[in-house]
């Protein structure tokens, strides 16, 4: 596989960009920056173009190095190439692979090497003619791993000749060293995809998601922390680039929130978001306490998958609807104003209702929709369940009762107990760069844990 | 007026006016304009000009005036003569006592004190009704909407009480308050144009899933009976490209289709005539339009012998013409496929509301019929056989 790696400073070689993303996009208008986006050749999968907007919005905000990643050759992979354009290329560009930092090398190879092998034993099957659908989804999966593997196989075997060089050509050393390096570091951009390829996406990461902030112990000084959390992940839906729907219920008292519920779409909304959830612990002197002692009090923040209507598809059947009940024939001999309904979902005895609207059908539909809702995070709870894992970074409501992060102001910082990781405080509240990147670290950390796990058990099985 | 003016009443006449405008329901009031028409022909001239309708829309925007009135009387010493001088000697005995303010309570109280009324009264519904009507005296849509803490102040209180001495006499909580929802569209209703039901709603939804699948996005249909004009609006709604025509036998359904297709913005698409289907010209006069390519009818389907077993809220207020159809039920519909072959393109469809058992009764009428085939029945969301549907050949 070919790949083609266009790293540009943005504003300074504004031009040198445009000219070679011609191809790739139309460029719209130039204060937008990217604003609008065409597949090319249908390579590009980008939804509503919300890759190059997110990426406009970086670099307004950012106003730094972009490094813009693109495949030019044939579409044959979808998967890889799909991962390498949707990657939030900022990080790994800058901070140079750390999670590949801890990996064992030998234990990898040796994995690469009997998905390798797995791959010809398919391949060959395939010519004879035995092929089964398992095989063939097996074979697009190992395909892409295994071209890339190839390609990191030439790479030692040339880093091998070059240590031969160095050794026997003392003239030659410093030339080559340079040139070592290169190569180091194109086996570690290799791995780098096939990490990504490996660690797959969860089943619902493409999906729109719903976040739900509810305030914990400390009172109305948790509705106000609730209101901060609230604020700053508004803010960083709009430095993503992504559209929310908001739904709060102020508390009276303090102006504080006593519930707080966003519904974001966009591109790789819950996927982004979904080690947010958790519970926030903030310590701070509150504006209501007079004698200045500092309290602790926590915000419970939920995300949870939004469903689409192909997700969870609805038997009529096996729906109950409880209207307002009429024992008359209905029609035009009934006139009644309450339009409430009710819906009871008979195989999973799930009920949802609704009564916000003044139209029965508009009330049918919420309740529709709720019903969805609750099916969908059944169904959601019960895959994250069989998710055997011990993971410090967990997703979903396994991690939901635990104390994710603390947001100190006295000595104003913010510590996220699952990496260990310190940012300023008014960074994260600001929902832009520093939350992004803290973000971006959970998701490195959770992808090397996926792998670490994957190789463990690869070892402990001895083969696939 | 003129008069008024003459007899040198003309600031009674404005308090009269005033009084009518926003007080009456309050019991105490009303009985102090009892007195008052009785004392005088003046007042009671004024008062039988200010129809009650004027009072429930108009006072709801105007409901401040209600305090300043309350006020001026309370300091009104200028009005100090003959029936003025009696209004205001009762208004200064209710201030004095209190009796006034001791309705100014908030949301939850009223609720409780007039969902309790309704109870008593046998009204149906009683909960919701209070709802609706408290929501929309304070300028909302349902009553979640307004904390309950909210404390009402004296004015709207006052409207809500006339708005809910109506419910009392069982108008329909939506010609109480002039509106109502049909699907996301708020449509204006108004005596005695019929109110659309759920299940108008859900024909509504059948129509537009079959112009969808059958690509008529930029076709015509007509809307047989069209009452506030619910059906049509709510296709010309979800198509942004549809046209359609919508006619009912009656001129004050035609007016409120009208001020609704105007209101939601959906007037250039819509063009409402004032046609009884029963005339023998109906197919000329909608000559200009033909063919369609779909038409929809809620008919009045009901059979008269059960007209009067109906309840108060539909019997006494909503138009017998929108609800009776003859002796089984079918007059209109019968009208409608009659026309239909004249009026309808080939291929287009009829799509028909009708009474439990009634799509059997179709079922056997077209059956010699060469013109028209019966398609299929549709169920409402209480799983009982409701809509028709039916196809030129």
């Amino acid at each position: 596989m070919v790949m083609q790696r266009i790293n540009y400073c943005f504003g300074k070689n504004l031009y040198r960009i445009k000219q070679k993303w011609n191809p790739v996009m139309t460029w719209c208008k130039y204060s937008h920056m990217l604003s609008a986006v065409r597949e090319p050749c249908g390579m590009l999968q980008t939804r509503k173009g919300l890759l190059l907007s997110q990426l406009t919005v970086r670099c307004r905000t950012l106003q730094t190095l972009v490094g813009v990643e693109t495949i030019l050759n044939s579409g044959r992979h979808r998967r890889p190439l799909q991962k390498c354009c949707m990657r939030n290329e900022l990080l790994i560009f800058t901070r140079g692979y750390a999670s590949l930092q801890n990996i064992d090398d030998g234990l990898l190879i040796k994995y690469l090497d009997s998905l390798n092998k797995e791959y010809n034993d398919i391949f060959e099957l395939y010519q004879t003619g035995k092929k089964t659908k398992e095989m063939a989804s097996r074979r697009v999966f190992l395909e892409p791993i295994v071209d890339v593997y190839s390609g990191m196989k030439e790479k030692y075997n040339e880093l091998e000749e070059l240590q031969l060089l160095i050794e026997e050509d003392e003239e030659m050393k410093t030339m080559a060293e340079a040139e070592l390096e290169a190569i180091n570091q194109q086996i570690d951009d290799m791995k780098q995809q096939i990490l990504d390829i490996l660690v797959p996406d969860l089943k619902y990461d493409k999906n729109d998601a719903i976040l739900e902030i509810n305030p914990g112990v400390g009172g109305e000084e948790a509705k106000l922390f609730t209101l901060d959390l609230c604020n700053m992940y508004q803010k960083y839906i709009s430095y993503k680039g992504w559209s929310v729907e908001t739904e709060t219920s102020l508390s009276k008292e303090s102006g504080g929130l006593a519930y707080a519920r966003l519904l974001i779409s966009g591109y790789d909304v819950f996927k982004t978001l979904k080690y947010e959830s958790g519970i926030h612990r903030v310590q701070r002197v509150p504006e209501t306490e007079r004698g200045g002692r500092i309290h602790t009090s926590t915000s419970a923040v939920s995300i949870l998958p939004q469903p689409t209507e192909i997700d969870i598809v609805i038997n009529p059947n096996d729906l109950h609807i409880d209207t307002f009940k009429s024992s008359g024939p209905g029609g035009q001999s009934v006139q009644k104003n309450d339009t409430a309904v009710r819906l009871t979902h008979t195989p999973s005895g799930v009920v949802t209702s609704s009564q916000e609207s003044r139209s029965q059908i508009q009330n049918k539909k919420n309740a529709m929709n709720r019903l969805r809702e609750k099916l969908y995070e059944i169904e959601f709870n019960a895959q994250m369940s069989t998710m055997k894992s011990q993971r410090k970074v967990q997703v979903g409501t396994k991690g939901r009762s635990e104390k994710i992060r603390t947001y100190n102001f006295p000595q104003n910082r913010v510590t996220d107990h699952r990496i260990h990781h310190t940012s300023n405080i008014q960074g994260i509240l600001s929902g832009e760069d520093v939350l992004d990147e803290l973000i971006n670290q959970l998701h490195e950390e959770s992808r090397k844990e996926t792998l670490i796990e994957m190789l463990q058990e690869f070892e402990s099985k001895g083969s696939l | 007026m003129k008069l008024l003016q003459r007899q040198g009443c003309y600031k009674l006449h404005q308090i009269t006016n005033v009084i009518a405008g926003n007080i009456i329901g309050h019991s105490l009031c009303s009985y102090l304009l009892k007195e008052a028409q009785k004392s005088t022909r003046i007042i009671n001239h004024c008062l039988s000009k200010v129809s009650i309708r004027t009072v429930t829309t108009a006072s709801i925007r105007q409901r401040k005036y209600g305090t300043v009135l309350l006020n001026s009387l309370k300091q009104g010493t200028q009005y100090s003569d003959g029936h003025k001088g009696w209004l205001f000697k009762q208004s200064i005995n209710l201030f004095s006592n209190g009796t006034l303010f001791e309705n100014q309570s908030d949301v939850e109280e009223l609720l409780k004190l007039w969902t309790k009324k309704f109870e008593e009264e046998g009204v149906s519904e009683p909960r919701t009704s209070a709802e609706l009507i408290i929501a929309h005296a304070l300028g909302k849509k349902m009553l979640h909407e307004v904390p309950p803490e909210y404390t009402v102040d004296l004015s709207t209180n006052l409207v809500i009480q006339e708005l809910c001495q109506r419910r009392l006499q069982r108008v329909p909580v939506q010609y109480i308050i002039g509106e109502w929802d049909f699907h996301d569209l708020v449509l204006k209703m108004k005596e005695p144009v019929f109110i659309p039901r759920p299940e108008t709603e859900e024909l509504a939804d059948f129509v537009c899933d079959f112009i969808k699948s059958s690509n008529l996005q930029n076709g015509k249909f007509l809307d047989i009976g069209c009452g506030s004009g619910a059906i049509s609006l709510h296709i010309l709604n979800s198509f942004k490209t549809i046209t359609g025509v919508a006619i009912d036998k009656h001129n004050h359904a035609c007016d409120l289709t009208r001020g609704n297709s105007r209101n939601l913005g959906l007037n250039e698409r819509l063009n409402v005539h004032q046609i009884d289907i029963f005339e023998k010209d109906t197919v000329e006069k909608l000559q200009e339009y033909l063919p369609f390519d779909v038409v929809i009818s809620n008919p009045p389907y009901i059979p008269t012998s059960d007209i009067d077993s109906l309840e108060p809220e539909v019997e006494r207020y909503e138009s017998r013409d929108a609800l009776n159809g003859g002796k089984d039920g079918l007059d209109v519909v019968r009208q409608i496929l009659y026309l239909a072959p004249q009026i309808l393109s080939v291929g287009g469809q009829i799509w028909l509301e009708v009474y439990l058992g009634e799509p059997e009764m179709i079922k056997e009428l077209v059956k010699e019929n060469k013109s028209i085939i019966y398609l299929t029945t549709l169920k409402d969301f209480t799983k009982r056989d409701r809509f028709c549907v039916l196809e030129v050949q």
